[in-house]
C-alpha cells in the first residue's frame, strides 16, 4: 500500500517544553489511523503540523511520497489535508452550502445557485452525511454541524483527513453513524488521521492506533492486535484500574427528591416535563442520556442558576426542606455542593489564587472571616491543607499562584477539593467529572466518588459516557425529553455490570 | 520578556511617549520644548499659588477618577461621572442654602456631603437599573445621563435658584464651608486648594480597602471576572452592578466637597467643566487601581494648570494632545505586547 503521510524525526519545542520529541510516523494511504495519548502528549502539536499551522523546528513531512513544507493552512489544503477541529469553524449565520464553499467560492460575485446545493446533496448521500445545504450552520445540530465540516473536505477534494475529537460531542447512535462514514471513505482510497482519547472508538474503527506520551511517539500497533488494557498503559506508563472497585452499600434515607420536575424556558420551549427521582444517602444515582435533554435545565434547577423567565413546577426536596427557587447560597447551605461541567467557566476565577477559590462560594462561612475581610492565615492554612489533601500542583508550591495558571486536572482537583470539604455537606452533584481528563486521574476521580458514596453522601451523577455511569452507579436513570423514561434498579445495575456492552446497549435504547 | 515584568511599566513608557511626542509637537508649533516644560514646571510647583491650583484640581480628579474605577472592577464603563458630579454639585449647593444658618460645621459639612453623594450615586444608579432590568448598555445611557443631568442643572439653575442676574446659586452657610489650605496649615497661597484633599486621599484608601480587602470587594471584583461562576457561587451579579454604578455616582458626587464646600461656596454654570470626562482618562492611566489614581489625577492636574500656564508661549490644546496620547499609548501599548505573547502561548495552548 501506498504511504500517505511519512513523518520523520519531528520535534517542536515551545519555550522550555518539547511538545513534540523526534517523531516518526508512516500512514498507509486509505487506512484510519488513531492517534491516541493523554492531554498534553502532543497529538494536537502533531496534526497542526501536518495541517500547516505549526512548522517543525526540525524532521521532515511528507505527503504522498513528496517532501512538504508548509507554511500556511492554504498549502496544506491544496496538497488535498483537511482537518476538522474540535472546536467547528463554521459561520453561523451562513447556509450549509455557504459553509462549504467558503474559501473555494466559483466565482467571486455570484452566490451559490441551487446546483451548489444538489451536487452538495449528492455528495451527503453518498457518504451518509445527508444536510440541507439550504439551512442555516445556527439551527443545525452538532452532529449535523460536523457533517458541514466533513462535507466541506469532501467539496475540498481532501485526500487526508484529519478529525480531532469527533466524538467527544455526538451520541451513541450519531457516533456509530460517523464511523460508518468514516469506513466508506477510507475504503474509496481517503486517509483518516483520528485523534481521540477513547479506546473504546480506537478500537472499534480504526485500522492502526500510534499511541503518544509527553511528546514522544510510544508505538504504533495494528488494531487488529491492541487490547484496551494494552493501549492504556502506553498511554500512562504503567498500569491502569480501568474499572474502579465498586463495593455493595447499604442505602439510608431520601435526600434529594424531586417530584413531578417541569420547566419551560423563557422561548417557551418545555425543557423538563415531570421528572420525578429520589438520591438516597450513600447511593450514587447516574442520569443517562444524550445531551440536550435537559441536563443542564435540571442542573440549573437544582442549584437555583435557571432563568428566572421561564415557569417552573412540581417540586425539589433537599432533605425534605423545599429548594426549588432559592438561590445558589441558600441551596449550598442544605448541605449540597456542585460541581459543574464547564470547571473554567462556572466553578473558579482565573485570576483569583488558589487560596481564594478554595473558598469561591464558601466564602460565607464564618471560619473565614476577618472583620470586614478574611482572615489570610486561615485562608493559607487551608490552602495549605487542601494542596496536600487533594494533591493539588502548581508551578510555585507554598505559593498562591492565579488559579488560570495551573493545569486542567489540577484546577478541577481545587474544585473538587472545595466542594468535597463543604461543611454539613449531604448530596453532592457531579456532571460530566471527568469530561476532558487523563485516563489516569479519570481512575483517581472515580475512586474518590466511591469514598464519597461510602461516608454516606447523596450523590447524583450526570454523565454522558455509559461506561463510567455503570462503574459508578448504584441505580441508572434514563433521561430522555425532559423525563426519566426508565431506571434501572440496583439489582439491574449490578447485574449489568456483569455484561457491560450488552447494558450499554440496553441503555442506550431508552435514552434515544 | 514576560508581560508580569513588564506590566508595571507600561504606564511609565506610555507617559514618556507622550512626553516626546508632545515635544515634538510643541517644536512643530515652533517654541523650543524644553523651555516650555521648564516654564510649566516652575510656574507650578515653584510657587505656592501653581502648587494649590494643581492639588485643587488634582482632588476633584481623584474621585471622578474612582467613580470611573469602581464600576471597572464589574466590567462597567462609567462615561457619567460629568453628569453624577453635575448632579452632586447642585445638590450640595442646594442644602448648603436650605440648612438653617446657624447649623455648626460638623452637622452641616456631613449633611452636604450626604446630599451630594445621593444625587450622584442616585444618577450613576439609574444607568445600573437600566441595565440590569433592560439591558441597556452603561456606557450610552451614562452619555445620555449626562446630557440630562446637563439641561436638568441648567434649568434648575436659571429658572429657580440662581441670584438675579448672575448665573450662581446663593452662598452656602458658613457652617458648610470647607477650610482652605491657607486656613488649615497658615500659609500664604491664596490657591482654591482645600480640606477636600484629605477627603479625597481618605475615600481613596477606603475604596482600596473596599476592593481589595473586604468580602464585598471579594464578591464584587468575581462578578467583573467571571459572573457565570459569580452566579454559581452564590453571589448576586446584578446587585454588585447596581451598587458599583451606585458607588461610582457617589463618589463623583462627592467631588462637590471640593468645588462647592471647598472653593466656590456655591454652584455655577460651567462649574465641573468636563473633569467628570477627565476622570476617565485618569482612572485608564491608573489601570483602575484607587491608589494609582493619586498619582495619574496629580499628572493630569499639572498638565491642565501647567497648559494653563505656559498659554503665552504654546497653546494649551496641546496639552490637551499629550493627555489623549498617554491614554492611547497606554491602552495600545499593553495590547501590542500581548498580540506577541498571545501568539506564542497560543501556540502553546495546541499542544494537547
Amino acid at each position: 500500500m501506498a504511504e500517505a503521510i511519512r513523518l520523520s524525526g519531528i520535534t517542536k519545542q515551545f519555550g522550555a517544553l518539547k511538545a513534540n520529541d523526534g517523531v516518526s510516523l508512516t500512514i498507509e494511504a486509505g487506512t484510519i489511523h488513531a492517534l491516541v495519548g493523554e492531554n498534553g502528549a502532543g497529538k494536537s502539536t502533531l496534526s497542526n503540523m501536518i495541517y500547516g499551522l505549526l512548522r517543525p523546528d526540525s524532521g521532515t513531512i511528507e505527503i504522498d511520497g513528496k517532501r512538504r513544507s508548509f507554511s500556511s493552512t492554504r498549502q496544506a489544503i491544496d496538497a488535498g489535508i483537511g482537518m476538522v477541529h474540535q472546536h467547528f469553524m463554521l459561520v453561523p449565520t451562513l447556509t450549509a452550502a455557504e459553509n462549504i464553499m467558503l474559501g473555494k467560492e466559483q466565482s467571486r460575485f455570484v452566490l451559490p445557485g441551487k446546483r451548489l446545493g444538489e451536487a452538495i446533496e449528492k455528495l451527503g448521500k453518498q457518504h451518509g452525511l445527508e444536510i440541507d445545504p439550504g439551512a442555516t450552520v445556527s439551527s443545525l445540530s452538532v452532529g449535523e454541524q460536523q457533517r458541514v465540516e466533513i462535507l466541506k473536505l469532501l467539496y475540498r477534494q481532501s485526500k487526508i483527513l484529519i478529525l480531532d475529537e469527533p466524538t467527544a460531542v455526538l451520541s451513541p447512535s450519531e457516533t456509530g453513524r460517523l464511523f460508518v462514514t468514516l469506513r466508506s471513505l477510507a475504503a474509496e482510497g481517503r486517509t483518516i488521521l483520528l485523534i481521540t482519547h477513547k479506546l473504546d472508538e480506537v478500537l472499534a474503527v480504526s485500522d492502526a492506533v500510534s499511541v503518544m506520551r509527553k511528546g514522544r511517539l510510544v508505538g504504533t500497533i495494528s488494531t487488529a492486535a491492541a487490547t484496551k488494557e494494552e493501549l492504556a498503559r502506553m498511554m500512562v506508563g504503567r498500569d491502569v484500574l480501568l474499572r474502579t472497585e465498586n463495593p455493595e452499600q447499604k442505602t439510608g434515607e431520601a435526600v434529594l427528591t424531586i417530584d413531578k420536575l417541569g420547566y419551560v424556558s423563557p422561548q417557551g420551549v418545555e425543557k423538563l416535563r415531570s421528572l420525578s427521582l429520589t438520591v438516597q444517602a450513600g447511593e450514587i444515582y447516574g442520569i443517562a442520556g444524550v445531551e440536550g435533554n435537559g441536563q443542564s435545565e435540571l442542573l440549573s434547577l437544582l442549584w437555583g442558576t435557571y432563568e428566572r423567565d421561564g415557569k417552573t413546577s412540581g417540586s425539589i426536596r433537599i432533605d425534605g426542606k423545599p429548594a426549588l427557587g432559592l438561590n445558589p447560597a441558600k441551596i449550598a447551605a442544605l448541605g449540597v455542593s456542585m460541581i459543574p461541567e464547564d470547571r473554567l467557566r462556572s466553578a473558579i476565577v482565573a485570576e483569583y489564587g488558589i487560596a481564594e477559590n478554595l473558598i469561591f462560594g464558601r466564602h460565607r462561612e464564618p471560619a473565614f472571616h476577618r472583620g470586614i475581610g478574611f482572615d489570610r492565615q486561615v485562608l493559607r492554612d487551608n490552602a495549605a491543607a487542601m494542596t496536600g489533601r487533594y494533591d493539588i500542583r502548581s508551578s510555585a508550591p507554598g505559593a498562591n499562584p492565579p488559579v488560570g495558571s495551573l493545569s486542567g486536572g489540577n484546577q478541577q482537583k481545587v474544585v473538587v477539593a472545595r466542594e468535597m470539604e463543604r461543611p454539613g455537606l449531604k448530596l453532592l452533584v457531579l456532571a460530566q467529572p471527568t469530561r476532558g481528563v487523563d485516563i489516569g486521574a479519570i481512575e483517581q476521580i472515580h475512586k474518590r466518588i466511591i469514598d464519597a458514596r461510602q461516608k454516606g453522601l447523596a450523590i447524583l451523577l450526570i454523565s454522558s459516557e455509559l461506561e463510567e455511569l455503570i462503574a459508578l452507579s448504584t441505580r441508572i436513570g434514563c433521561l430522555y425529553k425532559g423525563a426519566i423514561r426508565h431506571e434501572f434498579s440496583e439489582s439491574e445495575v449490578r447485574k449489568g455490570r456483569e455484561h457491560e456492552s450488552g447494558f450499554e446497549q440496553e441503555i442506550g435504547l431508552h435514552i434515544t | 520578556m514576560s508581560r508580569k515584568r513588564l506590566e508595571p511599566f507600561i504606564p511609565l513608557l506610555s507617559l514618556l511617549f507622550a512626553l516626546v511626542a508632545g515635544s515634538l509637537i510643541i517644536a512643530a508649533t515652533g517654541s523650543d520644548p524644553l523651555a516650555v516644560w521648564q516654564k510649566m514646571l516652575r510656574s507650578t510647583f515653584s510657587s505656592g499659588y501653581g502648587s494649590g491650583q494643581v492639588l485643587f484640581r488634582a482632588t476633584t480628579l481623584i474621585f471622578t477618577g474612582l467613580s470611573v474605577a469602581l464600576p471597572f472592577k464589574v466590567r462597567l464603563f462609567n462615561i457619567g461621572g460629568e453628569g453624577q458630579l453635575l448632579m452632586g454639585a447642585l445638590a450640595a449647593a442646594l442644602s448648603g442654602i436650605a440648612l438653617p444658618a446657624g447649623t455648626p460645621a460638623l452637622v452641616a459639612v456631613p449633611v452636604l456631603m450626604l446630599a451630594a453623594m445621593a444625587a450622584g450615586g442616585g444618577w450613576g444608579l439609574i444607568a445600573g437599573w437600566l441595565k440590569v432590568g433592560y439591558g441597556v448598555n452603561e456606557v450610552i445611557s451614562t452619555i445620555m445621563l449626562n446630557f440630562i443631568a446637563l439641561g436638568l442643572v441648567g434649568y434648575l439653575l436659571t429658572n429657580h435658584f440662581a441670584v438675579p442676574s448672575t448665573v450662581h446659586t446663593p452662598e452656602i452657610i458658613p457652617g458648610g464651608v470647607l477650610p482652605g489650605f491657607d486656613q488649615l496649615f497658615g500659609l500664604d497661597w491664596h490657591s482654591p486648594a482645600n480640606l477636600s484633599l484629605f477627603i479625597a486621599l481618605g475615600v481613596t484608601a477606603g475604596a482600596a480597602m473596599l476592593l481589595y480587602r473586604s468580602r464585598y470587594g471579594f464578591a464584587m471584583i468575581a462578578s467583573g471576572l467571571n459572573p457565570d461562576a459569580a452566579r454559581h457561587a452564590g453571589i448576586a451579579t446584578d446587585r454588585h452592578i447596581l451598587g458599583a454604578m451606585a458607588l461610582g455616582g457617589a463618589l463623583a458626587g462627592l467631588g462637590a466637597s471640593n468645588l462647592v464646600l471647598g472653593y466656590k461656596h456655591w454652584y455655577e454654570a460651567g462649574l465641573t467643566s468636563g473633569v467628570g470626562f477627565i476622570g476617565i482618562a485618569v482612572a485608564l492611566l491608573a489601570g483602575a487601581n484607587p491608589l494609582w489614581i493619586i498619582v495619574s489625577a496629580l499628572l493630569f492636574a499639572w498638565l491642565d494648570y501647567g497648559g494653563l500656564a505656559v498659554n503665552t508661549m504654546v497653546p494649551k490644546d496641546i496639552f490637551m494632545m499629550v493627555q489623549a496620547i498617554a491614554i492611547l499609548s497606554i491602552i495600545a501599548f499593553p495590547a501590542l505586547f500581548k498580540t506577541k505573547l498571545k501568539e506564542n502561548r497560543d501556540k502553546q495552548e495546541t499542544t494537547g
